[in-house]
């Protein structure tokens, strides 16, 4: 991360001042939740915080909530992601769950990998985790997908060079 | 857990044999987009050593066009490294958080801004968004196939038309994950002496076993339980109020709420012995009955809509249970394809 300047950090803190708590309502009003708000509020100063052009910006409230919707639309897809990912858990038996330490590393793998093949259309994330997951072949692939071999190709092409791309 | 492709325990580890590095001559920094081409050569490589018709010349082939360049061995480690770390999760787990079903980013969002609360909208999503999958049950039917499971506590489970569970007994408890379609569970007392509970776990909620004989249908938006013996108790799975279900009733419950019980459907287990009974059933909905029992389709034309059945029928031989119904219904059975069949009022 690049060290803010003393200005910058200045003109970040009165944006902070002068904005905190309405961008603090604008997203618990979306959230539904104040901790959750509270949270995202103090990660959208982070990020300001490091961003050069912070001193110039115009309309600092549609900036911040630009950044801070951009921060919401991943915490509910990790929360959406956490909440499958123990539902998944409660479904297995509890002598086969993974240790502890082990579960909370998973998730953030899990987490990683969610956020990277958000962008895909379903059918595609799907072919590529039935490739790399399940070990299947690309023609039981296209037999549960109800798509051609040629179309399970492309989807896990599409996917890797999504990945390869983003890595 | 999960078969893994063949191809891919090539590219597990790093340090195989025939990994050439050409030396003295760096690669791209790690970090560096990749040039086209090569990302472009290890996608391809990638599609075809996965495809599951790879070849020992392949596989030759692969090892070539790696060590040909310095930039394809660069892009097929970044492909390793993105494999590799997906290669560490039990697939079971990683299918239900990674392919959960979603709605576009945005809409969602969207969504939940409409709702108001965010909490109770991915409440409710997160129930119709169920990341289980009939994929990796213990055990499973076809369509139109029955089974008959002894468990280890002298508990029997039958598994209807395409449906599948889980066996999870262990010291605590004994438990049978109803993942798609339909059981009768006729439970035994627990040989262990320390009465484990026995509970079915469905995506709405669980139902435990208060010594009985119960059936339990996966339903598109709700699962539906009718007690025949004893009486279950049901726990939605969104933490709703429990309900108790006695012998000769049947309710709906989701994942919020147990709905009210009503009088149970007669014949509700007659499935198992290889008939539908109907008493006075719509016409459509004994339709999508007997459709589970059999591929393809079966509709019927609106005059025929309005018509109900009686009778009992047999599951064993969908094409005489349809021929049954032209006997006594005023309708006539039309089938294009083996797959393909219309209802008819006459």
């Amino acid at each position: 991360m690049p060290t803010a300047d003393p200005g910058h950090r200045q003109s970040v803190h009165a944006l902070y001042s002068d904005h905190h708590t309405w961008l603090q309502g604008w997203l618990r009003r979306r959230l539904g939740c104040s901790f959750d708000a509270a949270d995202l509020m103090q990660d959208t100063f982070v990020r300001v915080l490091h961003r050069p052009d912070a001193a110039a910006i115009r309309e600092p409230r549609s900036y911040l909530a630009t950044i801070a919707h951009g921060l919401m639309v991943n915490h509910l897809r990790r929360k959406d992601l956490e909440r499958a990912y123990l539902q998944a858990l409660a479904a297995m038996p509890q002598d086969q769950w993974p240790s502890a330490e082990r579960r909370a590393v998973l998730l953030e793998t899990l987490d990683e990998i969610d956020a990277l093949l958000a962008a895909l259309p379903a059918r595609v994330r799907r072919a590529f985790l039935l490739c790399q997951l399940e070990g299947l072949p690309h023609a039981e692939i296209a037999a549960r997908l109800g798509v051609s071999v040629s179309s399970v190709r492309q989807y896990i092409a599409r996917a890797l060079r999504h990945c390869l791309a983003a890595a | 857990m999960a078969r893994r492709a063949g191809g891919m325990s090539d590219m597990d580890g790093t340090d195989g044999p025939g990994r050439a590095q050409e030396p003295g001559r760096p690669a791209g920094a790690a970090d560096a987009p990749l040039r086209p081409d090569a990302l472009a050569g290890a996608v391809d490589w990638y599609v075809q050593l996965t495809s599951g018709a790879a070849t020992a010349s392949d596989r030759l082939a692969w090892q070539a066009w790696r060590q040909a360049d310095p930039e394809h061995e660069r892009a097929w480690r970044r492909t390793e490294s993105i494999t590799g770390r997906l290669g560490g999760i039990p697939a079971a787990l990683g299918l239900a958080a990674l392919d959960r079903p979603r709605a576009p980013g945005r809409r969602r969002t969207l969504a939940v801004l409409a709702m108001g609360g965010g909490a109770a909208a991915l409440g409710w999503s997160g129930y119709a968004r169920t990341p289980w999958r009939a994929w990796t049950a213990d055990y499973r039917t076809g369509i139109g196939e029955h089974r008959e499971l002894h468990l280890a506590d002298g508990s029997t489970v039958v598994l209807n038309t395409d449906s599948a569970v889980d066996i999870a007994f262990d010291a605590a408890a004994r438990q049978v994950l109803l993942r798609a379609g339909e059981i009768l569970v006729q439970t035994a007392h627990d040989p262990t002496g320390t009465a484990r509970p026995f509970s079915v776990a469905t995506r709405a909620g669980r139902i435990t076993a208060l010594g009985t004989r119960f059936v339990v249908r996966q339903l598109d938006a709700s699962v539906r339980v009718q007690v025949l013996e004893g009486a279950v108790s049901i726990q939605p799975a969104d933490g709703g109020p429990a309900a108790l279900l006695p012998a000769g009733r049947s309710a709906h419950f989701t994942a919020q709420e147990v709905e009210p019980a009503a009088a149970g459907a007669p014949g509700a287990d007659a499935w198992t012995r290889g008939m539908l009974v109907a008493d006075d059933m719509p016409l459509p909905d004994f339709l999508d009955e007997l459709a589970r029992y059999r591929r393809g389709r079966i509709g019927c034309d609106d005059p025929a809509a309005r018509l109900r059945v009686s009778g009992a029928f047999p599951l064993d031989d969908t094409g005489r249970a349809l021929a049954l119904l032209e006997n006594t219904l005023p309708v006539r059975v039309e089938s294009a394809t083996r797959y393909w069949i219309s209802v008819r009022a006459r």
